[in-house]
Parts: C-alpha cells; sequence; structure tokens
C-alpha cells in the first residue's frame, strides 16, 4: 500500500512539469542515417537537462519556455551545438558528422564522456568496435565477443574460445541477443570464432548480470548486439581478405533517407586449401555467416524493421561422415511513436539453433538430430513521463522446443522425446532522478515457466532413479518467480560517484556440458520436473571516478553472487542417455569478485588496465562429499592490458596483454589395471589448476593513400607474440619409453599466429 | 604461388600446436583394492584378479594382491564355490558354467576387508551375420591411405536380434587372430528396442587376416561402467571420475557375467582403390 502511495507521488511528482513543453527527435549518423544509441542530448540554460537516446535513437526532453544552448555528443563524432528558442514542443533531428574522415567504417562508439559514471546501472560495458577492429586478434578475424573477454569479470572459455564466463557464471548462463533474437551458439569451428561478423554488428551492450528488469532469462549476463540498419543516404561496398576468411558488406538506400537495407557475409576458406592435398580431397571444413537487415520508416511516427542472420558450419570426411550445425535468427519490429512522450516497440522473434550429426555408408544411416528453437513476441511501452522520470513496461513470451541430440533410426518417432516450454516474463522498469544527485533505476519483472506435455517426463525417487514415466496432455510442471532490480547512483562531485545495485535473475533453459572445449553437441535442456530453475541473485556495490575532464576513468566494483539449483553431471554420469533427468545433481553456487577498470579514452594513445580478482564456487551433493568446490571458471586472478597508439592519421598500433590464473581442474590421483589398460584414480572434482596463462598480442593497421572513392587498409597482427606454450589440455599418458611410468603431457595450441587482412571499402 | 603461400602460412598456424611432457605435483593417495572379475558362457570359467591402486608417480609394477578368499554364489540354490589363485595371478573356477537368468555373486574377503557383486546372467544373442562395408575406407579419413603396410581400416556391421524385453545392454570385442583389439564398442537398444540390430565394428586388417567378433550380452551396471571407463581412458571428459563399481564395500572394479556369442570374418578380396 505504502508503496502504491509512492507511485501515485511519483505521477503526481511527473505531473507537475506538466506546463512544460516536449523536445524530441531521432539522432543519426550524417552519412549512413544509422541510429546513434546512447547519445548525450543536453541543454544548457536556465534549467540545465540532458538525457541519452533510447535504442532507436529516440529523445525526450520537457523544457519551460525560453532560449537554450542545446548540444548533442556521441564519443566519435563531431559534437553539435545550436541555440533553441523553446516556445512550443517541437520535434528536432539531429545528424552528427563522425569525427574523422577515414576508413573506421563502424565508428558508432559506446558512450558519452562520462556516461558510465553517470548512469545508474553498473556493470554495464559498451563495446566501441571501431577499437574492436584495431584490436589484434587470432588468424585476423575481428571479433566482438573475443574482444570483450579484455574487459574486468569475463573470462575466456579457453585457449582462442569465443565463449566465455561473466563474474563466475557458466557459459550457459549468457543471454546473448542479436536484434533481440537469441543466439544459444555463438561460436564456429569449436569456438574459434564467434558468430558476429564485425561487420554488420553496430554496437554491444553487457550487462554483467545486473540488467534491468526489460531483461532476464539468464544469471550471469546479458550481451545486446544490435546489427546496423544500413545506409539510407547512399550505397557502400566494403570487405576483406583474410588469412581464413573473406568478407563482403553491401548497404544502401532503397528510398533514399527513408528506408534501406544491409546484406552481410562472410565466409572461411580453410577447405579450399585443404582440398589441394589429395588426403582431404574429399573433405569439407568451413562456416559462413550472413546477416540481412531490412528498415523501413512508414511515417515520422512508424518504422518496420526486418532483420535476419543464418550461418553455418559444416565439416565432412569423405561423403560418409558429416557434422554441420548453426544458428538462424529473425526479428521482425515495428516501432511507433504514439506520443512525443510514448514510444511502442513490438517484435516478432525467431530463433533456432541445431546440429545435425550424418554417418552413411551403403549399409547404414545414422542420423543424429539436436537442436532448440524459439518463437518469441515482445512487447514494450517507453514512456518519457518528464525529464527525471521515464517508465518501461512490457511483455514477453517464449514458445521453446528443445530437441535432444538423438539417433534418427528410420523408426523412431522423435517427436514424443522433444520436450516443449512456454517461457513468458511481463516487467515494469522505472528511471528516476529524484535529485541533480541521484540517479535510481527499479523493477520488477514476474516470470512464469511451464513445461507443456506432449513428451515423456520421469519421476525420480530418492536416489535419482527412475520409477515412472507421464506424459501429461497439460502442463508438466510450472514455476512462477518475481524478480526485482534495483540499481542506485549517487554522484559524489561532477567527477566522482557511487553505485550499488540488486538483481535477481532466473533462468529455464540450461546447458550441460561435459567437454573441455564447446563442442556443437552439448546439451540443452529445459526445466522440468526434475530440472529446477535456476535462481541467482547478486548484490554490487561500485566507486566510479573520472579525470581531466573525462579523459581517463577509473572504476572499482565488487559483486557477490548466490546461486540456486546450479546442475552438475554427477560422478560416472552417462552423458549420452536418452533420460537424462537422473544423470544430473544440483546444487548451489556462491561467486564473489573485485574488479578493477583504469582506461585512458582520448588522445593519440588509448587503452585500459583491468584486473579481477574472483572466486567461484559450487556445492553438490554427491560431488566431492557436499563440500564446496572451485568452478570450473574459478580464476583467481585475471589481467589485461590493452593499449592502442595512433602513430598518424593512417597507422595504428596495438597491443594486448592477458594474465590469467589456471582453470580448476581435475587431475588424477593414482592409476590402476583394468584389462590391461591403465585406469586413472580420482580423488576430487576441480582440485588442481592448470599453469597459469599469459600471452601478448600485437597489432598494426595500415591505410593505404585512399582513391576518390576508394579506400582500403592493410591490417597486420600477431598472436601469442612471445610463443607462450599455454596448455590448452594436459593428458595423462604411458611414457613411451617406459610403459610402466606415467607423464603428464600438455598440449599447447597457438604458438605465434602471425596474420594478415586486407579491408576495403567503396 | 599466392595460395601456396597462405596455405603456408595457414598451416603455420596449425601445426604451431605442440605437446611437451610437464611436471605436476599430484597427490598421494591410500592403496584402494582393484577387483575385475569375469564369468562367461563360454566354459572358460570364472576369472578374478586383485590388483591395488598405486600412486601416480609410482611404476604399475605388479601389485597383484594374494591371499583374498573369492567365493562364487549361486543366489538360487546358494551353492558356494571357492576360486583357486594361480600363483602371483588371478583366481579361477575353470569350466563353471553359469546359468542363464540366474543370479551369482562374487564376494571377496581381503585383509579383512569384505567385498561383494551381484549380477543376473543376460541371455546369449547369436550373431545373425558380419558384413564389411565395401565403401568404407576408400579414401578421406585421415591415415587410411599412408598405411603402408597390408593393414587398413575397416568397417564391419554385426547383425543381431534385439530381445523384445527392455533395456539390453551390449559390448562388442574385435580379436584379430586371437588378440583383443584396443576398441570397445558399447551398444544399447534404448532408442530401437526389440529390432533387428546392425551394429558397427571398425577393425584393422589384411587380405586373409580374420577378425573374430564377440557379441557380449551384458547388464546395465556393466554397460555403464564400461562406458565410464571409456570416457577416464580417453581423458575426454571435463569432469573426469572414477567409474561405478557393481562391488560394494569402496573397491574399484567391476563383476561383468555375460552371454558370449561370436562370429568370423575374413577378408579375401582387396578393398577400393
Amino acid at each position: 500500500m505504502r508503496y502504491l502511495l509512492l507511485l501515485v507521488g511519483l505521477l503526481a511528482t511527473s505531473n507537475s512539469f506538466a506546463q512544460n513543453f516536449t523536445l524530441s527527435g531521432y539522432i543519426k549518423d550524417a552519412k549512413t542515417g544509422e541510429a546513434l544509441i546512447g547519445a548525450v542530448v543536453a541543454v544548457s540554460g536556465a534549467p540545465a537537462r540532458g538525457t541519452v537516446t533510447n535504442v532507436y535513437g529516440y529523445y525526450v526532453l520537457s523544457l519551460p519556455a525560453g532560449t537554450y544552448d542545446f548540444q548533442v555528443s556521441y564519443l566519435g563524432y563531431t559534437m553539435l551545438k545550436q541555440s533553441l528558442i523553446m516556445r512550443a514542443s517541437q520535434k528536432l533531428n539531429i545528424e552528427l558528422k563522425p569525427a574523422q574522415q577515414q576508413l573506421k567504417e563502424v565508428l558508432v562508439t559506446g558512450e558519452a564522456d562520462d556516461q558510465r559514471l553517470r548512469q545508474s546501472q553498473m556493470g554495464v560495458e559498451k563495446m566501441n568496435i571501431a577499437t574492436v577492429n584495431k584490436l589484434p586478434i587470432l588468424f585476423g578475424e575481428r571479433d566482438v565477443l573475443k574482444s570483450m573477454q579484455l574487459l574486468p569479470g569475463v573470462k575466456a572459455g579457453g585457449e582462442g574460445q569465443s565463449g566465455f564466463s561473466v563474474r563466475g557464471g557458466n557459459l550457459d548462463q549468457n543471454l546473448i541477443l542479436l536484434d533481440d533474437a537469441p543466439v544459444y551458439n555463438a561460436s564456429h569451428l569449436l569456438g574459434f570464432f564467434s558468430t558476429f561478423n564485425s561487420d554488420a554488428i553496430k554496437d554491444l551492450t553487457l550487462h554483467k548480470g545486473t540488467a534491468p528488469a526489460n531483461f532476464g532469462g539468464r544469471l550471469a549476463s546479458v550481451v545486446d548486439v544490435r546489427m546496423k540498419e544500413g545506409n539510407n543516404q547512399k550505397y557502400n561496398v566494403s570487405g576483406g581478405l583474410g588469412l581464413i576468411a573473406s568478407r563482403l558488406n553491401v548497404e544502401g538506400p532503397i528510398q533514399e533517407g527513408r528506408s534501406s537495407f544491409l546484406l552481410s557475409g562472410r565466409r572461411t576458406y580453410a577447405d579450399v586449401f585443404l582440398r589441394l592435398n589429395d588426403d582431404f580431397a574429399n573433405n569439407s571444413l568451413y562456416f559462413y555467416d550472413f546477416n540481412a537487415k531490412l528498415n523501413y520508416r512508414l511515417t515520422d511516427k512508424d518504422h518496420i524493421y526486418l532483420s535476419g542472420y543464418f550461418g553455418r558450419d559444416v565439416f565432412s570426411f569423405d561423403d560418409q561422415f558429416g557434422i554441420n550445425w548453426g544458428n538462424a535468427t529473425g526479428t521482425l519490429r515495428y516501432t511507433r511513436l504514439i506520443s512525443d512522450k510514448l514510444f511502442l516497440n513490438s517484435s516478432l522473434i525467431y530463433s533456432n539453433y541445431d546440429y545435425n550429426i550424418g554417418f552413411s555408408t551403403s549399409a547404414l544411416d545414422i542420423n543424429i538430430n539436436s537442436g532448440i528453437e524459439d518463437w518469441n513476441i515482445k512487447q514494450e511501452l517507453q514512456y518519457f513521463a518528464s525529464n527525471t522520470q521515464q517508465w518501461k513496461v512490457g511483455y514477453n513470451v517464449i514458445y521453446h522446443t528443445v530437441t535432444p541430440g538423438l539417433v534418427n533410426a528410420e523408426n523412431t518417432d522423435i517427436s514424443s522425446l522433444q520436450k516443449r516450454g512456454l517461457e513468458s516474463a511481463a516487467y515494469v522498469s522505472h528511471d528516476w532522478k529524484p535529485t541533480e544527485r541521484f540517479n535510481i533505476t527499479s523493477g520488477l519483472r514476474v516470470s512464469h515457466f511451464a513445461a507443456l506435455g506432449g513428451s515423456n517426463y520421469y519421476t525420480l525417487d530418492a536416489n535419482r532413479t527412475v520409477i515412472d514415466t507421464f506424459n501429461p496432455a497439460g502442463v508438466a510442471a510450472q514455476y512462477a518467480f518475481l524478480e526485482p532490480r534495483i540499481a542506485v547512483n549517487y554522484n559524489l562531485t561532477t567527477t566522482s560517484s557511487l553505485k550499488t545495485s540488486y538483481t535477481r535473475n532466473t533462468q529455464h533453459i540450461h546447458l550441460v556440458s561435459n567437454a573441455i572445449a564447446s563442442t556443437p553437441t552439448d546439451r540443452w535442456l529445459m526445466t522440468t520436473n526434475n530440472v529446477a530453475p535456476e535462481i541467482g541473485d547478486q548484490f554490487s556495490i561500485g566507486y566510479f571516478r573520472n579525470f581531466k575532464e573525462n579523459t581517463y576513468e577509473f572504476s572499482v566494483e565488487t559483486y557477490y553472487k548466490w546461486m540456486q539449483n546450479q546442475l552438475d553431471y554427477k560422478d560416472g554420469a552417462n552423458d549420452q542417455a536418452t533420460v537424462i533427468d537422473p544423470e544430473l545433481l544440483f546444487g548451489d553456487g556462491r561467486a564473489y569478485g573485485l574488479e578493477w577498470l583504469f582506461r585512458k579514452n582520448k588522445g593519440r594513445f588509448t587503452g585500459w588496465l583491468s584486473y579481477t580478482i574472483s572466486r567461484s564456487e559450487r556445492r553438490i551433493d554427491g560431488i566431492n562429499k557436499g563440500a564446496w568446490y572451485a568452478a570450473r571458471q574459478d580464476r583467481t586472478h585475471d589481467v589485461a592490458v590493452v593499449a592502442l597508439y595512433e602513430i598518424s592519421e593512417r597507422f595504428n598500433v596495438s597491443a594486448a596483454w592477458i594474465y590469467q590464473t589456471g582453470n580448476a581442474v581435475t587431475f588424477p590421483a593414482g592409476k590402476y589395471n583394468i584389462a590391461d589398460q591403465v585406469v586413472w584414480l580420482y580423488t576430487e572434482r576441480n582440485g588442481y589448476r592448470m599453469p597459469a596463462y599469459h600471452r601478448l598480442d600485437l597489432g598494426a593497421t595500415y591505410q593505404l593513400k585512399p582513391k576518390r572513392k576508394y579506400s582500403s587498409e592493410l591490417a597486420f597482427s600477431l598472436y601469442n607474440a612471445y610463443g607462450r606454450q599455454n596448455p590448452f589440455l594436459i593428458n595423462f599418458e604411458q611414457s613411451a619409453t617406459n610403459p610402466n611410468r606415467t607423464v603428464a603431457v600438455q598440449t599447447a595450441l597457438f604458438r605465434w599466429v602471425p596474420a594478415v587482412s586486407w579491408n576495403f571499402k567503396f | 604461388m599466392m595460395q601456396r603461400l597462405i596455405f603456408s602460412l595457414l598451416l603455420l598456424g596449425s601445426l604451431t600446436a605442440c605437446e611437451k611432457e610437464i611436471d605436476i605435483d599430484l597427490n598421494s593417495t591410500d592403496p584402494k583394492l582393484v577387483i575385475e572379475a569375469l564369468l562367461d558362457d563360454s566354459g572358460k570359467g570364472a576369472w578374478v584378479k586383485l590388483t591395488q591402486t598405486v600412486n601416480f608417480s609410482d611404476t604399475i609394477g605388479n601389485p597383484v594382491q594374494s591371499g583374498a578368499l573369492v567365493v562364487l554364489v549361486r543366489l538360487s540354490n546358494s551353492s558356494r564355490d571357492t576360486l583357486q589363485q594361480l600363483p602371483d595371478s588371478a583366481y579361477i573356477l575353470p569350466n563353471y558354467v553359469p546359468v542363464y537368468g540366474e543370479e551369482y555373486a562374487f564376494e571377496v574377503t581381503h585383509q579383512g576387508n569384505f567385498y561383494r557383486a551381484t549380477a543376473r546372467m543376460p541371455q546369449p544373442i547369436p550373431i545373425d551375420s558380419l558384413v564389411i562395408d565395401p565403401s568404407f575406407g576408400t579414401g578421406g579419413l585421415p591415415g587410411n591411405r599412408a598405411d603402408t603396410t597390408n593393414q587398413r581400416n575397416a568397417l564391419l556391421y554385426a547383425f543381431y536380434n534385439d530381445p523384445p524385453a527392455a533395456s539390453n545392454y551390449y559390448q562388442i570385442q574385435a580379436f584379430q587372430n586371437d588378440t583383443v583389439t584396443d576398441n570397445l564398442f558399447l551398444y544399447n537398444d534404448e532408442v530401437n528396442s526389440g529390432l533387428f540390430q546392425v551394429s558397427p565394428v571398425f577393425v584393422q586388417t589384411y587380405i586373409n587376416g580374420r577378425i573374430r567378433v564377440e557379441l557380449h550380452h551384458i547388464d546395465q551396471a556393466v554397460f555403464r561402467y564400461l562406458t565410464n571407463l571409456n570416457t577416464n581412458i580417453g581423458q575426454s571428459s571435463a569432469s573426469p571420475a572414477n567409474p561405478i563399481s557393481n562391488f560394494s564395500g569402496d573397491a574399484l572394479g567391476y563383476f561383468k557375467l555375460y552371454a558370449n556369442t561370436s562370429a568370423e570374418f575374413q577378408l579375401v578380396e582387396p578393398l577400393g582403390p
């Protein structure tokens, strides 16, 4: 009741601004017409006011009548200043010019100078794609997901892997969204490349488990990736030739200024070279990505977007054995400006991940199909109540179908084994600036999950043995949760702030993996009567400080995360079992850490230093006698140093150095013989550590002399510059010289991998 | 020329993977008893070997455990037979043939500790036929053609009838000239119960080479044990663990009671190109 009164009070407060006029509009890139997300719009005058644009580049300010200095800024763009007279509500669409006319085709950068300081959200990182393009990377393939691993609190899944762990979470606790569509397996070639072709990507935001109420469904993080909309001013062709892949990107207006398209593709060609070798003549090994987006402005108030992604990995031997896997996503979105202050966004989203293993010979045809398919409806109303208050109300309904990895012999009926689930959520989120110094984002998400009938469910006894199988017509199991979130920012001074937040998240889609590296055959599960939903509660505090007019920024954040119903395989589990429920165990998790970031944003020399000290542990009955043990991704120390230097307008160099404590691993304590083979004796799970991992990467980009309509650059990189043999895995084997002796053998994957690529644009 | 250059660069990248021996300080552990107990219907009788675990850094040597009491019990009539130990080797009960469908137990008393495992003798499943796949091994798979000896990879199919009763488990072993091959093939009827089974068996053979394929009808516990044993030996799991023994008393190892049928195959013609 008291809460209700408070709400009424808040609404009343917003009404007191009713005599104000509304200034609203879109902020766009002058050259391409792309909406700029998070651009800062500010007026200085009698009351100074400011706001940032939403994900469609839209802003609203309430101002009393008067004369103002109006300014719009966005990192990497020339600041726009003009004077403005407010006599009535008005629309003001602004086009910002990129600061430099260079090849940095995706100069869309993160945020305003001190946005990180002023927003109430914590644990948020924006990846600047222009920076991503300058960083050195494995095989020279630019990759936002891998560059993101250089940020504090984000840990790589392993050597060269695009899988990652955020704040001690598991790899499957990250919600990766491409234009709102979940991407279930964001990696190619066993994780060495991500599915995001940086040519097609506009913007990436990472929420480290502290996302506002409009996001949900995963415990550890939300990675919100937005595709470019396509230049609506003129045609552009860009692309690149790399060591292992080539890319081509075409964009342009359909009707100038009104609609545009973007087509972007990438394909690797390692197999083309493999075929030069007779032994591999009939083999294939490649992946490709295809991104497309159409956007059409119906009226000044209505906008339609259609975007899609399709990517696949194909791997086959001799037309007999083949495996292929990939994602497909599609988003149809309609946005409408109902009034200057009311923004409606409706989306219909499709997402599919599947893999297929085929083994075909004259006598036998085996097919294994597995996947996860989503149909998703999302609707959100954004209400710009006043300069100090903003509301978001929305809902999201997802229909999941999970097909487990099953041998599809001709007479098996897969549909009875497919699991279906309905995941729904409704939320309200409120941004509020009660005073100049306070900034509060609060929200509530109500989530519900129903495991639907039509397939087999199992009743387990206390020993987790199946005692009954049932196939209900309606709902097999359901769960509902209230997920409160609050984030408070208090500006101590104009250059420093203190933040705190609490977030609860739940998760109904789980991945159980028993492999050392991510494999396409990892198994997706849904919450059922036996698989309880994962619940995560995170509390964090942080201090943010900027120096020298935002040239330098410093932050330190600490978090504590408590996780329930964390699942893992029991000892000796059969991960190929058709009925997986008895193979799993559930327990608690806890993760805590301290993250430091020091960054220089301006000048010829830029870069950052990040350091994280953290723990991530699990406690599961039946594993390590129920004692706390280190999660695989538990790494105590994690350091990244990134330096970028602009030698001249056309020549950039960069370096990145990382140091990480090794993963927690299970090593044998002893051995014995069974059937004359050496068998390893294990005493505890994750009781050992891999050796520490460190690596230096170097990069350089050189712009060739631009022609009138055409420019190009050469990008060089050297991965693992000092050639450290970082162990990818450690195996135990019988010594070749003395079979009675056993030895530990480490395999290191990449030492000194040089790469060069040529990128062009016309 | 350009392609050659790129190819070399690519190889440089992928071939930089390298292996080396390293020192890891592994904990030591108290020795545990390992029981390997086998009994089938072939007339070879019961065979039990007792060994111990050793520390990782130790040599395996010959840790055979002697002086234990090993008894085979037929549960339906409580008949008990004591196994005799061969000098410094296995405990045996020659010519013992178990009865199909009956339950048996091995009881081991060693250094004052008691260990016991039970199993039910499965029904024999005859191999209907063994067929070689003519299209397999004609290219593609690395190593196929690199082989300069007459040995080559071949793919056989074992055909047999799965009984209609639910949950049958099989292990297939291939022998080349009476030597067991390394590979361990495990199959179950979870998705095609009661049907005619086609189980692939990968072998190496040569012209006129003799391959004997044994089909072991086993129970679920042994199937699981062997599956985990494969994972353990291959170290393919991120959370490796000890295979779960069907013996009580914290022993390692297993009691495999199985119905054994076999068939032979001889390669008479050259395969493929």
